[in-house]
């Protein structure tokens, strides 16, 4: 291969890096204004009134849109395709029935952003204050619960396998806490809506990671017909799921076609982080049964998982966290219960890994406890109970094909010294007052696509330019990450051009085929091969011709080097340039083709994560000395961009660890600043080894290719998390490990 | 809102007497800004000393420290990093935000913000350093530390009154090596959660013959510790001294302390006192 497996830049680094790069917040349409939302100040309540009149009284203030001048249509903001009738629509643009600190409640229309901000200061509203509620207890209670309401929203029994019988198997009992976190892509949410009432057409410009989703959910929410509705994908400043639900886009949509003119709708960070989406906590208890050598019979977990004010993904989201279960490991009988809850806080939704980090976090936890039960190594306890080439996921009966996770955790147990840092440390220890160091493992496993859940296909179109060049459509949504140019790569490979003489627009309705967006790690699975086919479709369109028009065999014709060439005779060439104008001029066809791919499989694809962390027992500081990522990703596109998405996975699970949280105080008010969300930055890192494993390929994916943006993040926190609790010699099941709960613990510890 | 850039000290007077209790003074507008964002404060006018020549200078005498006060964090960094009774202002000042933020932020402002995490509050009482204040009619007054912080992000300026600049009195210091450390929720970047600041003078052979700590973001603002200071007199900085120390200043962060944060600062002193005599240990 020339290009597949070879470093290049992200198509766009250099733009924005250089602030060249044109995001949704920079767009000026002609005759636009800006919006700035209304949002409760309170957790729970009705709205008696909005008073708007000291904000229209400002010369530039076009409007105020609030929940008793507009529609009582209600949308969901996690539909993401036309065929969820599942879902409930449950959420007003704007609400007279607040659930959180931060709903909306109105959005004023200005000619600047500065004074829509000033105006939106100035519009006043009443509530009717009503019980609210902000942890598991006090929501469990009912305390927020109004007359008919249950506080359980959703609740799910899942059982696989049958309970073991095995005499002497060993239980373990373990807990988990997660707190809320923040998906902290430094663009913040953004919508410009634009409406042309002459032809009634909508258009949108947001980044985002589903223009065909969006397309469902304001059409169906505006009542207008797909075609009138054109989404298209604007340059994106990371995602990390926080732009997979749709609230700014309906809430954009629904002002400019209320204004008649063109809207812009970019959240700040205190809204990004509290009106927008959040992961939502969870909590879990997990009984084990092991047996003597370590090999998992059952595992039952139960757990809750609160929504914050909208239910949002969540009926979905603690099904398919339970679906995690069987992405790694072999669990023979697993028993499930979970429950959704609904408190007064920020809402729930997607965070990179989909459920995934979380089971992870549970389970990991888990083996942890286990092990240390057991007095086993916690990596030989992971190695007798991981997936082998050749399971199936016992959940779907999809196979697992060559999942790599075994050779994942000897490769790094080996690279990571595990055996000798061990050592290392117990003599670090016992000679050290302040300073505590231990070793961390966590194990994840993940999907490349939708299927089985849901059937899984892509579409591409291309075209050959005059001069040799390709058009590419395939709806992708590039987050900063790459994927434009991996498929780039993957075009370039099979027609044997340069990556640079392929052009890739991203998701725009009006332009590229459907699509089901950029959800389930599937975009280099499923739309890179994908890729392959519509550029094997071309270059089959291209030997045609050439044997069309330059009346030779078609069987003798091939292509390298960004030409036609004959197999018996070297002197016969044929430059793209030349086939495809050749093909205008005496064929009268343009060279061009179209292919869909149905995909049908999903196989393991994992990675194990090494931690090495040293805990200031003084301050409670924890610093991580090393850190080590072994990836199973079958064929690597672009091997850089792969290890940099892996080490930003690890920051972020560094942060998720020992930081990050969103803290909600007893008057619903939730951490709305990264001064108090204390993110792992580049300095606080050590270089973060990478180590990909390339044999365990696909059979579908490009080139043998395996997902990559989620999976690696899945192990990282509960490496880390590990880590600590070997350094303290501590069970900690409730995250994040702040120097505050190292400290406390420390000083629990001290007093009995 | 209207803004002045005066260019003289006398322009900035006659800015000072169209100000009214609405007008603030802005220098790096690294805290100012952010709240005029959220629409804490919508001044009506915002004067703007940074083309004042004399503001910008740092003048390092013999008896004395002059920094004006458009002086940024960055610039004090470089200027004393290498002075050993002063590399406890460059220690704070070089740990105050990110490089942007140091290369705009100032000593002064920090110190008229008044939060009571801000990390030139304790470097303040650590020196006795006094405020340099330019009234709206040309009179020049200065006020110490203690009299010029007056709680929460309260400060004594009067309207039409500014600070033009900070003096610390050298000559008392002669002889002292100072550090600061401070603890935030992360090592860059962050906010004090306690911050402590020393002077110390010792003798040839080590002996501690003068000592005075500070400390910031515990109480609304600065405290000293006396009870360890006197302690600290006759004494080595060796690992009894440290644990007594740490000891006092535990209790005394104990007793100054909100109860939320009250386990974790009074726990984290024994590593933020550490620290700082690390840091004292080293400037020998």
């Amino acid at each position: 291969m020339k290009t597949v497996g070879s470093s290049r830049p992200i198509h766009d680094a250099w733009a924005k890096a250089a602030g060249y790069t044109k995001y949704t917040g920079d767009i000026r349409l002609p005759g636009m204004v800006y919006l700035c939302l209304v949002r409760s100040t309170i957790p729970h309540g009705r709205v008696k009134a909005v008073h708007p009149e000291k904000a229209l009284a400002l010369p530039g203030v076009c409007g105020v849109l609030h929940c008793f001048n507009t529609t009582q249509r209600t949308f969901n903001r996690y539909r993401s395709r036309f065929s969820q009738d599942e879902l409930p629509n449950e959420e007003r643009a704007f609400t007279d029935y607040v659930r959180f600190v931060g709903d909306r409640v109105a959005v004023v229309a200005a000619e600047s952003q500065a004074l829509a901000e000033k105006a939106a200061r100035l519009v006043e509203v009443e509530y009717e204050e009503l019980p609210y509620s902000i942890g598991f207890d006090d929501t469990l209670e009912g305390q927020n619960c109004l007359p008919g309401e249950e506080p359980v929203r959703d609740e799910v029994i899942l059982e696989n396998g049958t309970f073991p019988q095995d005499n002497g198997m060993i239980e373990v009992d373990s807990f988990t806490e997660l707190p809320r976190l923040h998906h902290a892509a430094m663009e913040p949410n953004a919508c410009v809506a634009d409406y042309d009432p002459y032809q009634q057409q909508l258009t949108l410009y947001s980044p985002n990671q589903a223009v065909h989703g969006i397309r469902v959910v304001v059409a169906n929410y505006l009542e207008m017909p797909f075609h009138k509705v054109r989404v298209v994908k604007a340059a994106m400043g990371g995602s990390f799921g926080a732009k997979q639900e749709w609230f700014v886009e309906p809430v954009a949509a629904l002002a400019a076609k209320m204004l008649g003119r063109p809207v812009k709708l970019v959240y700040s960070r205190a809204e990004a982080m509290t009106g927008a989406i959040v992961r939502g906590a969870v909590k879990a208890c997990v009984r084990g049964l092991f047996t003597p050598e370590g090999k998992i019979k059952s595992l039952d977990m139960d757990l809750i998982l609160d929504a914050g004010a909208y239910v949002g993904n969540s009926s979905d989201y603690i099904r398919t966290l339970y679906s995690k279960l069987f992405r790694c490991y072999y669990v023979p009988h697993a028993r499930y219960h979970a429950r959704v809850i609904s408190s007064n806080t920020p809402v729930a939704g997607a965070y990179r890994g989909w459920s995934a980090p979380e089971e992870a976090l549970i389970l990991e936890r888990h083996l942890d406890a286990a092990a240390h039960k057991l007095g086993m190594d916690r990596v030989e306890l992971r190695r007798r109970n991981v997936l082998l080439p050749g399971d199936i996921d016992l959940r779907t009966g999809v196979p697992l094909e060559e999942i790599r996770i075994r050779e994942a955790l000897d490769r790094g147990r080996e690279l990571f010294r595990w055996n000798q840092l061990k050592q290392e440390d117990a003599d670090f220890n016992a000679s050290n007052e302040r300073y505590r160091r231990g070793t961390g493992v966590g194990c994840g496993g993940h999907g490349s696509t939708y299927f089985p859940r849901h059937d899984d296909f892509g579409e591409g179109w291309i075209t050959m330019n005059e001069d040799g060049t390709i058009q590419l459509k395939i709806t992708t949504h590039d987050h900063g990450c790459g994927t434009v140019t991996m498929l780039k790569m993957v075009v370039a490979e099979v027609l044997d051009i340069p990556d640079s003489d392929v052009y890739l627009a991203e998701g725009d309705t009006a332009n590229t085929p459907i699509d089901f967006g950029c959800f389930a790690s599937r975009t280099t699975f499923v739309l890179g091969r994908t890729a392959v086919e519509t550029a094997g479709a071309l270059k089959t369109v291209l030997l045609e011709r050439a044997a069309a028009i330059f009346h030779q065999p078609m069987e003798q014709l091939y292509v390298e080097g960004g030409a036609v060439r004959n197999r018996e005779n070297p002197n016969l060439v044929w430059p793209y340039a030349e086939v495809a104008r050749q093909s205008m001029l005496q064929l009268k066809r343009n060279v061009s083709a179209q292919a869909q791919f149905n995909n049908v499989t999903n196989p393991g694809v994992t990675g194990a994560h090494f931690a090495h962390v040293e805990v200031d027992t003084w301050t409670g500081y924890t610093r991580i000395l090393d850190y080590l990522a072994v990836q199973d990703i079958g064929q690597a596109i672009n091997p850089a961009m792969c290890e940099a998405q892996i080490q930003g996975a690890a920051q972020m699970g560094c942060g998720a660890a020992l930081r990050e949280e969103m803290v909600v105080q007893k008057n619903g008010q939730c951490t709305s600043s990264l001064s108090q969300y204390h993110l792992f930055l580049a300095p606080d890192l050590p270089d973060i080894q990478v180590e990909l494993i390339t044999d365990g390929r696909s059979t579908e994916g490009p080139f043998g290719a395996k997902s990559i943006g989620e999976v690696c993040y899945v192990p990282a926190a509960p490496a880390v998390c590990g880590a600590v609790n070997d350094a303290l010699g501590s069970q900690l099941g409730a995250l994040p490990f702040t120097p505050d709960c190292v400290l406390k613990y420390l000083a629990r510890e001290r007093e009995t | 809102m209207e803004s002045l850039t005066p260019k003289t000290l006398d322009e900035l007077t006659e800015a000072l007497a169209q100000a009214t209790s609405g007008s603030r003074i802005i220098a790096g507008g690294t805290d100012l800004v952010i709240q005029m964002q959220r629409g804490q404060t919508e001044p009506d006018l915002l004067i703007y000393p940074g083309q004042i020549p004399e503001l910008r200078t740092i003048l390092l005498q013999k008896d004395k420290l002059h920094v004006g006060a458009m002086v940024t964090m960055q610039e004090l960094t470089a200027a004393l990093q290498s002075i050993p009774e002063f590399c406890a202002i460059s220690d704070a000042a070089s740990g105050v935000g990110t490089p942007q933020i140091r290369s705009k932020a100032t000593i002064v402002g920090n110190l008229c913000n008044a939060s009571p995490a801000g990390d030139m509050l304790p470097i303040g009482k650590l020196y006795d350093l006094k405020l340099k204040i330019v009234s709206k009619d040309g009179t020049m007054s200065l006020i110490p530390i203690d009299q010029f912080i007056l709680g929460p992000r309260k400060n004594a300026l009067q309207i039409g009154q500014a600070v033009v600049g900070l003096t610390i009195n050298r000559k008392r210091w002669v002889g002292y090596v100072s550090a600061f450390r401070k603890i935030g929720f992360r090592e860059y970047v962050s906010i004090a959660r306690e911050g402590m600041g020393a002077l110390v003078k010792r003798l040839p052979d080590g002996m501690i013959q003068d000592a005075r700590l500070t400390l910031g973001a515990v109480a609304t603002t600065p405290i000293r510790i006396p009870e360890a200071e006197v302690l600290m007199a006759g004494r080595v900085l060796d690992e009894n001294l440290l644990r007594e120390v740490a000891a006092i200043t535990a209790r005394t962060i104990h007793n100054n302390c909100r109860p939320a944060n009250r386990l974790y600062k009074t726990e984290a002193a024994q590593g933020l006192v550490a620290d700082l005599f690390d840091l004292l240990r080293k400037r020998t």
